[in-house]
């Protein structure tokens, strides 16, 4: 009845601060609060007394103090073991972190060191170019502008396999060369080939289907040449395929390449084009059928190099390495806990 | 340290409710003070040693909240509470002494049932005897909430007790009743 006569809130107030009371630890306001409350409330004045009632209980039961059961000192063997070696966990941890960070910086510049080669090597500029020059010219012209390259790249040795071009073959190349243009894709060539132009630029091939048509045999029987898709490669195989476009009466053989066909091509071939002339000797010289030679093309552009492969195996010791010191680091920080 | 054996030990057992909880406490406080004397920063060693030991017990009450066990023991022992606890006196009647001990079991096992935070408080404060200033220097609270859960603390022993009114102070009782 008496908490309803005091303010709203004070009765919790007062039974919060009734501990502290107790101990005297209370301000001059909060003891002024509380003894003005007490004389109103009997509850908080019941509470007072059962409170200091179980605080002299509490104390009562402390005294006298217990006696330890046994003596806790740590054994001299114990304190010897207890950390053999204070400096082995820090210095770990030290040279964990360290090569981890070691680790991390092998990586990143793995990375960036690795970025450009991949992005370079994807999107030739020069396909682009000649494949639009390409594509504005003429079908006839085109053929006649890929002519004149095979006496620049065949050697005179092939001039006895210039009717080799079988017309089947060609009637294959044909549909080949027809087919949509495809953008410039880097395609693993496989199989060892007479040696044509590895590298194909669908952009010349469609622009020309009579003189591409017979470069078709050619791609597919030499594709090992190189990695990179170029046109000036298929300018290469153009220029040996021509002869056989215009050479339909050459005797069928199946086993010959475009490549061979090519220097037989030359003297009906028209006079270079600036296209043609673009053509790079390197290119025609993958024409040559020389396996050995077209795997080591081949093999080029995909050795990385040497900073890069060492940066691997940095990277990897530089793993192991920081993964046994974690171990080592942990084991330790266990046994001394 | 080894002055503040018999403290850090009764301060566990306070604590920690029984013997062996609070030898295993005390024997890793001291284990523990030691490994980490290096970290020593001045000030009062007793409250360091006493604030390594309340960790200790609070490491151990999570341990034994996790993993719940009883020993075998227990379970014919009735009276855990140790004979050196309760010396009889030569001016206290058996009956008296009887009376004590229930009181004694009484309570010991209402700040058993405690939360830890509140528990710890209210032995630092009550049965170690130690000033509010001490015990926010060994627990590593503010005033405030020494001054909060000492009273929550309190007030629950309080009503726990309650239970057992009849060994209860005679004043306490007729308070209780509203006399």
């Amino acid at each position: 009845m008496a908490r309803w006569l005091s303010r709203p809130g004070e009765h919790d107030q007062v039974a919060a601060l009734l501990s502290t009371y107790l101990d005297g630890r209370t301000s001059e306001a909060e003891r002024a609060l509380v003894e003005r409350h007490l004389h109103s409330c009997a509850d908080c004045k019941r509470d007072l007394a059962t409170l200091r009632a179980t605080i002299t209980a509490v104390r009562a039961l402390s005294v006298p103090p217990l006696r330890a059961p046994r003596s806790f000192a740590l054994p001299r063997s114990m304190a010897k073991q207890a950390r053999p070696f204070p400096w082995l966990v820090p210095t770990l941890r030290g040279a964990t972190a360290l090569v981890t960070l070691l680790f991390v910086i092998a990586v990143a510049g793995d990375a960036l060191l690795r970025g450009p080669m991949f992005t370079a090597s994807a999107p030739m500029p020069v396909p682009a170019s000649i494949a639009r020059e390409a594509a504005a010219t003429s079908a006839p012209p085109a053929a006649s502008k890929a002519a004149p390259l095979a006496p620049q790249t065949a050697q005179p040795s092939f001039d006895q396999a210039a009717s080799s071009a079988p017309t089947p073959v060609a009637e294959a190349a044909r549909t080949l060369a027809t087919t949509p243009v495809e953008p410039p894709v880097e395609q693993p060539l496989t199989g060892g080939g007479m040696g044509g132009g590895a590298s194909q630029t669908p952009g010349l091939g469609g622009g020309q289907p009579p003189s591409a048509a017979p470069l078709a045999p050619a791609l597919s029987a030499a594709p090992l040449a190189t990695n990179s898709v170029t046109p000036t490669t298929m300018i290469a195989k153009a220029a040996g395929v021509a002869p056989t476009a215009t050479q339909p009466q050459a005797s069928a053989t199946p086993a010959a390449s475009a490549a061979q066909v090519a220097p037989t091509a030359a003297p009906t071939a028209a006079p270079p084009t600036p296209t043609a002339l673009r053509l790079p000797t390197s290119i025609a010289r993958a024409a040559e059928p020389q396996p050995p030679v077209v795997a080591q093309q081949e093999a080029k552009p995909r050795i990385a190099p040497p900073i890069i492969n060492s940066l691997r195996i940095v990277e990897v010791v530089l793993a192991a390495l920081a993964t046994m010191l974690g171990a080592a680091t942990w084991i330790a920080h266990r046994r001394g806990r | 340290m080894l002055a503040y054996q018999q403290q850090v030990y009764n301060l566990a057992y306070r604590i920690m409710g029984d013997e062996a909880s609070a030898s295993d406490a005390t024997q890793e406080a001291f284990i523990s003070a030691w490994r980490h004397i290096g970290g020593f920063r001045g000030g009062s060693w007793k409250s360091w040693l006493l604030r390594i030991v309340t960790n200790a017990c609070y490491d151990e009450l999570r341990r034994v909240k996790r993993r719940p066990a009883s020993s075998l023991e227990s379970l014919y022992v009735e009276d855990p509470t140790p004979d050196a606890e309760l010396p009889p006196s030569q001016l206290e009647s058996p009956e008296a002494f009887t009376q004590r001990r229930e009181l004694n079991r009484a309570i010991q096992a209402s700040i058993a049932q405690l939360p830890p935070d509140q528990r710890i408080v209210l032995v630092l404060s009550d049965m170690q005897g130690m000033s509010y200033e001490e015990i926010a220097e060994i627990t590593g609270v503010n005033l405030g909430t020494i001054k909060s859960r000492l009273s929550r603390a309190r007030a629950r022993l309080r009503d726990l007790l309650m239970k057992h009114k009849e060994l209860l102070p005679s004043e306490y009782r007729l308070q209780s009743e509203g006399v």
